[in-house]
């Protein structure tokens, strides 16, 4: 067993800050839904899916949720996740009631190609409600992903 | 079953809207710029500091 040191030439102990160039910091997306005035004011159906954020490529989700602010029909509840991969990888069977939703074990994945994050409306048909959907995220893709070292450059 | 794009602002929908951590994400810092404008003070300097010395020198 070897023990290799790649973490590069950068000084040790060294962290980008904000006065750096190029530095990178999370960002809040959101996005506010009045459920009772979308599909011309009837609402959602039962089983439809609201795509309601663009998540770009190799962004890391540090948090996405739901906030109901103001209640959904009876008996609704809301998935938050990606639609074709996991749908409820964010919120799970959120209530119709008014809060933040649950932050679930799956959450804070790396998207790694461009996707939208979808809201689930599931158990029942919605004619009233608003709801805001947030994400933090982060972009995670490399900054220097060429090696250019060779062997001898590296441990010599 | 429908899919409803609500991405881009419309009835029902804001629309996505993107909030940096730092409320001056492209404006550069007051501090930033007094740092930037000594900076530039200094080299002045050092430049005629340089001149006076090759006069002197020949």
């Amino acid at each position: 067993m070897a023990t290799y040191d790649v973490t590069g030439p950068s000084t040790a102990g060294a962290r980008p800050g904000r006065f750096s160039a190029g530095v990178r910091t999370p960002y809040l997306v959101e996005n506010t839904i009045d459920i009772s005035a979308i599909n011309s004011d009837a609402g959602a159906a039962q089983n439809d899916v609201l795509q309601v954020l663009d998540i770009p490529a190799e962004t890391l989700v540090l948090h996405a949720g739901i906030e109901v602010l103001t209640a959904l029909s009876s008996s609704v509840t809301l998935d938050l996740g990606i639609t074709g991969g996991d749908v409820d990888t964010f919120v799970d069977g959120d209530t119709n009631a008014t809060g933040y939703s649950v932050l679930t074990n799956t959450a804070r994945p790396v998207i790694a190609s461009a996707d939208t994050l979808d809201v689930l409306v599931l158990s029942a048909a919605s004619s009233a409600g608003k709801i805001r959907v947030f994400a933090l995220l982060c972009d995670v893709s490399g900054v220097d992903e060429t090696d250019r070292n060779s062997a001898t450059q590296h441990d010599g | 079953m429908a899919t409803i794009d609500l991405r881009k602002a419309q009835k029902g929908a804001t629309g996505q809207k993107i909030t940096h951590m730092y409320p001056n994400h492209n404006i550069k810092h007051e501090m930033e710029e007094r740092v930037e404008n000594l900076e530039i003070k200094l080299d002045k300097i050092l430049n005629l500091l340089e001149d006076k010395k090759e006069k002197i020198n020949g």
